[in-house]
Parts: structure tokens; C-alpha cells; sequence
């Protein structure tokens, strides 16, 4: 028993009369208390802020810099920190430069999407691909380390990138289902023709950042 | 008690991922399951390396176990992460109480395949044979240990999305590490001798695999008069 449950149970006073004293209640039900990780709380989709969406995708970046420094460790010293700038900065430059895109793009079609909402679900995608990559970090550097061929880096460097990026838009897609269900007819292809060139041209965008900001994944050597 | 977990974790293995989950003595689970999987280990280990003997036997019982639990070690985050961007939002403790609960199924076929291997060793097996009946072994106790995996994921979606993504990280990683501390069977050039670690430069894991396809789509010609 601890501190909080003693000081919540009422106990009957000395004086008072045993026959008097109304029956028991039952002790409520055990529950047992939900664990909840750290990734599911980053994940949360609840109701925020911008300062809340703006602090996940920081948090994202973060973990996504855990896989860069991963990289990094083949050549050590400044790749380490090319590493740990290089592959965040193409989930920031999704969220930067096409994110905003697509929100633009849906305010001309009228879709019934707030721009907060647009920039959860960016976040959460975010988020999502950073718990994968620094998921697979520690993986990441036993090949990085280890193989002596430059292609397995690219390989696995690129495949995990890759992979991220593939549940991060399916995050993305799936976190905009309602605001396409909510969309009347007609308006309704529109919107989805405008997700669906997002994700291509997202996809696009971070894989050509990451080929100029992550020179150890493409220099075979 | 380690012993009715380790029976537990071979007939039940359902009730064991489900109490893994929910961390219902996943401690009890974790520490047995570290003891089974270092004994089952070292034990095939040993007896893969009892082909070429000697000092052999000693390196491949050590290594074996290294690698091992050094792939589960390197396989929880990921796994953990591929668990949370799929919807199960588990704490750290129930992840890694899964994979070691897996991985003490695996070592335990392994620690029943190794009587089987010590006699096809002692009739004189021979180094291919032994290779592939290793491999063979290490098949079948993974499918083992994959059948606790899947139970533990639950009936939720994404259930295969998960699997597949964790096998293929979970394979990538025990195969590269296994790669980087071999040999474990020894070289089958006797008059070299029994080392701890290979000095040959033979590039990783995937570049063979990748040089193996290569020859299966191109094969060499054959040498010698047909």
C-alpha cells in the first residue's frame, strides 16, 4: 500500500457506534494502468498546438539524426555531424517546403481541411519515420561499421531511407482519410489527385536532398 | 522457475507472448530466456565446432552465443520502432521481454539439434554437409521462434507489415554479425590453423550474397574438358 492509497482510505471514527456504520462499499474494480511508451505519446493524436506540432517535428528530426550520426560512423570525425544535419534534413524539407504546397493546393480545390490538421498529420508522418530510423540505427551502424564494399552502405542507408519514407506517407494518407470522407464528390477526386502528387513529389524531394546532403551513402569508398 | 517457463515458452508460446505484452513477470521470462539462449547456444556452437576440434570447439561455443544475443541486442530498437509506427504502442520492457522470449525458443531447437549434429559429425560428416545442416538447423529453430513473434504481435492490423520488415532486419543484422565473427566450423583447410577470427577480406554478408546471385544468373563456365 502506498502513500496515496493510505491517505485516501476513511477509516471510521473510534467513537462511533459498529451497527451504525453503513455497509462497506466494494473496493472498486483493479484496473490495470494502461504503459504507455514514449514513441505512443509522440505519436498522440489528440487535439495541439502549433507549438506542440512544431516540437514533434523537432523531436522527429531528432531521432532521424540518431540513423545520420549511424552513417556517419564509416569515415567518423566532421561525417558524423554531416550525418546528423544530412538526414533530417530531408523529412524538414518535406515538411517545409511541400507540406505548405499541399495545404495551399487544397485551399484552391476548398477542401474542409484545417492547416493544422495538414501539419499534424505531417508531424506524426515525421514522427513516425524518425522512431523507424533510429529504431534501426544501431543496426545501421554494425554494416556501416563492418562491411568493407561501399554498395551495402548505399544499399542499407537508402533501404532504411527508403522504408521511412514509404510509412511515413502511408501515416500521411491515412491521417487525411477523414478530411477526404468529409469531402463532397466531385471535390473529392481533386483532393486526392493533390495527395497523391504530394506524396510523389515529397518522396522526390527527400531522396535528392538526402543524395546531396549524405555524400557517404553515394561515394564508394 | 526457469525450467516451467523454458516448458511454457515451448508449449504455450501464445500465454507467453500475451504475459510478455502485458508484463506479467516479464522479468522471470527475460532471465530465463537469457540463460536458455546463451546454454543453447554455446552448446551447437560447441558441437559445429567439434568438426575441426581442437581450440575450435572453445571459439565457436563462445562466439555463437555472442552473436546471438549481440542480434537481439541490436534488433530491440528496431523492433520496438517497427511495433510504435504500426500501432502497437508497447513499453521498451515488453518488447525486448518478446524477443528474448523468441529467441529462447530458437536456441532451444538449437539445443535439441546439437546431439543430432555432434553424431553426423562423428561419422565423419563433411564440411558442406555440416555448413548446410548448420544453416538447416538455424532455419528451423528461427521458424520456431517466429511462430512466438507472430502470436505475441496479436491479432491487429499490420500484423504482417511487421513481421516481414522485423524478419528482414532481424536476418540483415544476425547474418552481418554472424559474418563479421566467423568461421565456426573451422576452415576446411586443415593445415591452416584454428583461429578466433577470419583475416581473409571477402567483403559483407550482402556483397556475397549479391556476388552468389550473380553467379546463378551467370554462371562461370565450367573449367576442364567437358
Amino acid at each position: 500500500m502506498n502513500a496515496q492509497t493510505l491517505s485516501a482510505t476513511e477509516l471510521p471514527p473510534i467513537d462511533e457506534d459498529d451497527d451504525a456504520a453503513p455497509p462497506p462499499a466494494p473496493p472498486p474494480p483493479r484496473t490495470t494502468p494502461t504503459a504507455r511508451s514514449h514513441a505512443s505519446a509522440l505519436l498522440d493524436t489528440t487535439s495541439s498546438t502549433w507549438i506542440d506540432e512544431a516540437r514533434r517535428l523537432a523531436v522527429a528530426a531528432s531521432l532521424t539524426a540518431i540513423f545520420g550520426v549511424s552513417l556517419g560512423l564509416r569515415h567518423g570525425g566532421v561525417t558524423l555531424a554531416w550525418g546528423a544535419i544530412g538526414a533530417p534534413l530531408g523529412i524538414l524539407a518535406v515538411g517545409a517546403l511541400a507540406a505548405p504546397a499541399l495545404g495551399i493546393l487544397l485551399a484552391l480545390a476548398n477542401a474542409p481541411l484545417d492547416a493544422l490538421d495538414l501539419a499534424r498529420a505531417t508531424s506524426r508522418a515525421a514522427a513516425k519515420a524518425g522512431i523507424l530510423l533510429a529504431g534501426v540505427a544501431p543496426a545501421t551502424a554494425l554494416f556501416v561499421v563492418t562491411v568493407e564494399d561501399a554498395i551495402t552502405v548505399t544499399i542499407v542507408g537508402f533501404g532504411a531511407l527508403i522504408l521511412a519514407g514509404i510509412i511515413a506517407a502511408r501515416s500521411f494518407q491515412h491521417d487525411l482519410e477523414p478530411v477526404l470522407a468529409k469531402t463532397p464528390g466531385a471535390q473529392r477526386a481533386v483532393v486526392r489527385v493533390a495527395i497523391w502528387a504530394f506524396l510523389a513529389f515529397a518522396g522526390t524531394l527527400a531522396i535528392r536532398v538526402w543524395f546531396m546532403a549524405l555524400p557517404m551513402l553515394t561515394v564508394m569508398s | 522457475m526457469s525450467a516451467g517457463i523454458l516448458d511454457r515458452l515451448l508449449r504455450t508460446p501464445k500465454e507467453v507472448a500475451n504475459d510478455c505484452r502485458e508484463e506479467r513477470g516479464a522479468a522471470d521470462v527475460a532471465r530465463a530466456a537469457i540463460i536458455a539462449i546463451a546454454l543453447g547456444a554455446a552448446l551447437f556452437g560447441g558441437v559445429v565446432g567439434s568438426w575441426r576440434g581442437d581450440w575450435q570447439v572453445a571459439f565457436a561455443a563462445l562466439k555463437l552465443p555472442l552473436v546471438s544475443i549481440g542480434t537481439l541486442a541490436i534488433c530491440a530498437p528496431a523492433f520496438y520502432a517497427i511495433a510504435q509506427v504500426f500501432g502497437r504502442p508497447w513499453p521498451l520492457r515488453a518488447v525486448v521481454s518478446i524477443m528474448l522470449a523468441a529467441g529462447a525458443r530458437l536456441s532451444l531447437v538449437l539445443l535439441a539439434a546439437a546431439p543430432v549434429m555432434w553424431l553426423l559429425i562423428s561419422l565423419g560428416a563433411s564440411y558442406p554437409l555440416v555448413k548446410v545442416l548448420a544453416a538447416l538447423v538455424y532455419g528451423l529453430a528461427g521458424i520456431a521462434a517466429l511462430a512466438l513473434l507472430i502470436r505475441g504481435l496479436g491479432g491487429e492490423r499490420g500484423r504482417a507489415a511487421i513481421v516481414s520488415i522485423f524478419v528482414c532486419v532481424f536476418m540483415l543484422t544476425g547474418g552481418q554479425l554472424a559474418w563479421v565473427l566467423r568461421p565456426y566450423i573451422g576452415m576446411p583447410d586443415r593445415s591452416k590453423a584454428v583461429a578466433l577470427f577470419t583475416k581473409e577480406r571477402e567483403g559483407g554478408l550482402v556483397y556475397q550474397l549479391f556476388v552468389a546471385a550473380g553467379e546463378i544468373v551467370d554462371p562461370k563456365p565450367a573449367r576442364g574438358p567437358l
